[in-house]
């Protein structure tokens, strides 16, 4: 294959994202949305769980008796042998840091493995306002945070809300605090320059906005980039500098063995010819280094847009990406995320009342994403009593206990330990039975909707078997109501090959079935790719470890001329588009090749 | 009736003048016809295994060999040189001292065969490109032959199509490197050798491979290394490539060309502009015996080079 480093490009596979619309619930509820759109991260079902594996703790199990009640602090300075480390709890805002004075600016903050149940977060501003639920201006707003889930686990919360620049040009500080009264509080604070003018906008955006290692089917940060006049013209052909403040390697489409990438695309057209231009000339920064050296750069298409990817090396902490065209320049945060360590989540209604518990979930992960299996977790609560104390996870990696009310009102730390890790869980109890308002689907905060489908599906006749699959949706209110909506699904296919993707491409979408319906909890519909194009095969070569290809070990036909070992046969090329054929048959003259048509394959001779 | 007879005659005439003269024009080759491989394909017998004939009225090549049980077995190669394929290519100098390449690749309305892609040597990388929709650059590649631009039909889009007998392709360069003479290739999509089993490897070694079995020629490509040395060994090739169609012209020209450059070689500036001068009127009195490649090369690559 080393002789055919395009080859990779005569296939082309879809990556697919579904996209969940649902129109308005058949019912009325204060807190769901007209036309809610979500975009969801495509999520594997076809993974199964790797083996389990064993770790051992060194140190000396902690005594458990008598954990109820007792304050966290005093549990974790319990074990004085044990490692202590919490999942990395981190936050970023977003939003474009220039701004015109008086501009309406959509701020969202995201909070990564913050407490799960229901928070708060509070916006606020050290000029200009943001706009109340009531539409009037204040300098703060709080709202709700929703999370968002990967294989059932929430990774970060989120929150979004509305702010006006102020009237004068100066930098304005923006603040978001993600809090449980009395318990928990997690801030995070950015600034805005307002300016009278703005020549240039430059809007961007990651795709995933948080990126975290080994789940969620991504490998790296796709930052798109549109460029836009200030009466939102695109502008083409406008060049981009981008920079990261992680070590992130710049992959877009082809890097070559020696780490450089010209890339020609087209961006323009003018009298009938297409312009070329090359997208990215440097984009290759060394893995160790804490800085990158080089800026990448980029052209605008004529859509004002242009992108590239950042693939992070360390998944930890928030990448700055610096984008600057001419005078102007955004920094966009990017959240990292490792999977690694003990995290917990309410599994139904969040709180815990005397004649009802509430079942709280543990998940341990290891640093590649795979569940730690048969591994002791211990619990405690400051509030309220948790049965069993201690129990082991699963093969996936998880385990459930539950959290008793003891007849007093409040909130509950839940703590749990295992393998050093601690993981908190804040949760209100209540002394009494449950108030029957917290259960009416009427006063439902939040819906939560999950996508399982695989993370990647190949076009129909690509020589591989899977290019059909099901899909779920599961929509489920908080409190565990499910609500009937109608519902349709749209599929996005990405053309995608050999690591990049073809934005010059259009792909069919393929078909559902069913594509709409009424969705009371769980949806489940049948996606079958398109037919796009086929992948050359090959079956005969120089063997993979050395050493030269004889079919019957007798240095006699068939494949006689394989002994010479620069030989390729390619077994369905008689099948491929006669495009593709004739793309192959100008990559073997290019490397100095031929090729004869033997009927079931074309032998190919270098 | 009579008249009829006569308008017939006359057309008949008239059609028969003009493709006499498509026929002569086509048997006569215009300068930047690409040409096909010098050493072709050797016929006769080959190693007591089979012969390979040539096929006078097809052009195409006879492959025969005694087959594994014992039968005569044979195959017919079509050579990609059949094509009758020009590329033409013409040099602006913009006003910010770079110099724009105008290509136009025509196919024939003769040839046999589509066209599916153009190399053209030279390694340097543009600055910008500009291809007609359906083709696209694909980059500086790297062939067997050195690293190359390569304008190839574009599988990934709805338009793709290989270039059609009497089709034409416009493409353009934008270069910072002035014009130098460098080796292009053409490949087509000639039908693959249909072989009814392995043929052996003694006669399999006598189809071309690569490049050799396609069309090949000279045109203009950026360079980042131009040299007085390499200029005269390169105009000596536009000469023989007949890109100077009177020959006491190109004899003439050649004669201040080799002054130029001994003159740059000796760091001689005023000689060196005095025969750039003389070569300017030159071109202006003769330009129409001067097809624009040389003129490239006279008017945009000497001038650097005495600069």
């Amino acid at each position: 294959m080393r002789r055919f480093p395009y080859l990779r490009m005569l296939a082309t596979v879809c990556i697919l994202s579904l996209t969940v619309q649902m129109a308005a619930p058949l019912f009325a509820s204060p807190s769901t949305r007209d036309g809610v759109k979500t975009t969801v991260a495509s999520l594997s079902t076809d993974n199964v769980p790797p083996s389990p594996k064993l770790l051992m703790w060194a140190n000396s199990r902690p005594k458990l008796a008598g954990s109820r009640n007792l304050a966290t602090n005093d549990l974790i300075l319990g074990y004085p042998t044990a490692r202590t480390q919490s999942v990395q709890e981190v936050a970023v805002l977003l939003h474009p840091r220039l701004v015109r004075s008086g501009e309406r600016v959509t701020v969202r903050a995201i909070f990564a493995n913050a407490p799960t149940g229901f928070v708060d977060v509070a916006f606020s501003c050290s000029n200009g306002q943001f706009v109340g639920s009531d539409g009037s201006p204040s300098t703060t707003f709080t709202t709700s945070a929703s999370g968002a889930t990967l294989r059932g686990f929430t990774f970060w919360r989120r929150a979004e809300a509305v702010w006006i620049a102020p009237d004068s040009p100066g930098r304005v500080t923006l603040q978001a605090t993600l809090s449980i009264p009395n318990v928990y509080e997690l801030s995070v604070q950015s600034e805005v320059e307002v300016r009278d003018r703005l020549p240039l906008r430059v809007e961007c955006k990651t795709t995933p906005e948080v990126w975290v290692a080994h789940l969620g089917g991504h490998s790296r940060v796709e930052v798109k980039v549109r460029v836009l006049t200030e009466d939102g013209q695109p502008v083409s052909k406008a060049k981009i500098y981008i920079t990261t403040d992680r070590a992130m390697l710049v992959t877009r489409r082809l890097i070559s063995a020696k780490r450089e990438a010209v890339v020609w695309e087209p961006i323009h057209e003018e009298d009938g010819l297409q312009e070329y231009v090359p997208v990215v000339r440097t984009g290759v920064f060394s893995r160790e280094a804490e800085a990158l050296a080089e800026s990448v750069e980029a052209f605008t298409d004529e859509r004002g847009m242009a992108s590239v990817y950042l693939e992070p090396s360390d998944p930890r902490g928030v990448a700055n990406i610096s984008i600057r065209v001419g005078d102007t320049e955004e920094v966009l945060p990017v959240l990292l995320l490792s999977p690694e360590g003990l995290r917990l989540m309410f599994s139904d209604s969040g709180l815990a009342c005397n004649d009802k518990p509430e079942q709280i979930r543990a998940v341990l992960l290891n640093a590649s994403g795979e569940p730690v299996a048969g591994q002791q977790v211990a619990f405690w609560s400051n509030r309220g009593h948790i049965e069993p104390a201690e129990t082991v996870t699963n093969a996936r990696g998880e385990c459930t206990v539950a959290l008793y009310s003891d007849g007093e009102d409040g909130y509950a730390t839940v703590t749990a330990t295992a393998l050093g890790y601690t993981a908190r869980h804040y949760t209100r109890v209540h002394g009494k039975t449950v108030p029957e308002t917290l259960l009416s689907p009427l006063t439902t905060p939040t819906i939560r909707i999950n996508v399982y489908a695989p993370k990647d599906l190949r076009p129909a006749g690509a020589g591989f078997s899977q290019d059909e699959t099901r899909g779920w949706v599961v929509i489920t209110a908080d409190n565990s109501f499910a609500l009937p909506l109608s519902i349709y699904i749209a599929v996005d296919p990405v053309p995608y090959s050999g690591g990049h993707q073809h934005h010059s491409a259009v792909r069919p979408a393929g078909t559902c079935t069913p594509w709409q319906g009424i969705l009371l909890g769980v949806y489940c519909t049948t996606y079958i790719a398109p037919e796009v194009c086929r992948e050359a095969k090959i079956n005969d070569i120089s063997l993979q470890w050395g050493g030269l290809f004889d079919i019957n070990a007798d240095w006699r036909p068939p494949h006689y001329e394989h002994r010479r070992g620069r030989q390729v046969d390619f077994s369905n090329a008689d099948n491929l588009p006669a495009d593709l054929q004739r793309a192959l048959r100008t990559i073997i003259r290019q490397y100095g090749g031929n090729v004869l048509n033997e009927g079931n394959h074309w032998h190919v001779r270098f | 009736m009579r008249a009829i007879t006569g308008m017939c005659v006359f057309s008949l005439a008239v059609i028969s003048c003009v493709s006499m003269a498509q026929r002569a024009a086509e048997s006569n080759p215009p300068a930047k016809r690409l040409l096909k491989p010098a050493g072709a394909i050797r016929t006769g017998n080959v190693d007591n295994v089979g012969q390979v004939r040539y096929l006078k009225d097809t052009g195409d090549y006879l492959f025969v060999w005694k087959g594994l049980d014992g039968r005569t077995v044979q195959a017919t190669y079509v050579p990609e040189w059949k094509a009758q394929v020009t590329l033409l290519v013409s040099v602006r100098r913009e006003s910010d001292n770079t110099w724009r390449y105008l290509y136009t690749l025509r196919n024939l309305p003769r040839s046999p065969l589509q066209v599916t892609a153009v190399y053209m040597l030279t390694n340097v990388q543009p600055l910008r490109v500009w291809v007609e929709k359906g083709w696209r650059f694909v980059g500086v590649v790297d062939t067997y032959k050195g690293k190359a631009h390569e304008f190839a039909e574009n599988p990934l889009v709805e338009l793709s199509s290989p270039l059609k007998p009497g089709g034409e392709l416009r493409f353009q360069v934008l270069s910072e490197y002035p014009p130098a003479v460098t080796d292009c290739f053409v490949t087509t999509d000639a039908p693959i050798i249909r072989v009814p089993e392995e043929m052996p490897t003694a006669l399999a070694d006598r189809l071309p491979r690569g490049f050799e079995g396609g069309l090949h020629g000279y045109t203009l490509a950026p360079t980042d290394s131009l040299t007085a040395e390499r200029f005269l060994e390169q105009w000596r090739v536009a000469i023989r490539a007949g890109w100077v169609t009177d020959k006491p012209l190109a004899r003439q020209l050649t004669k201040h060309v080799e002054e130029a450059v001994e003159a740059v070689r000796r760091g001689g500036r005023s000689a060196a502009r005095d025969a750039l001068a003389a070569i300017q009127k030159l071109v202006d009195q003769h330009q129409k015996h001067i097809e624009p490649e040389a003129q490239a090369l006279l008017l945009e690559s000497l001038p650097c080079l005495v600069r």
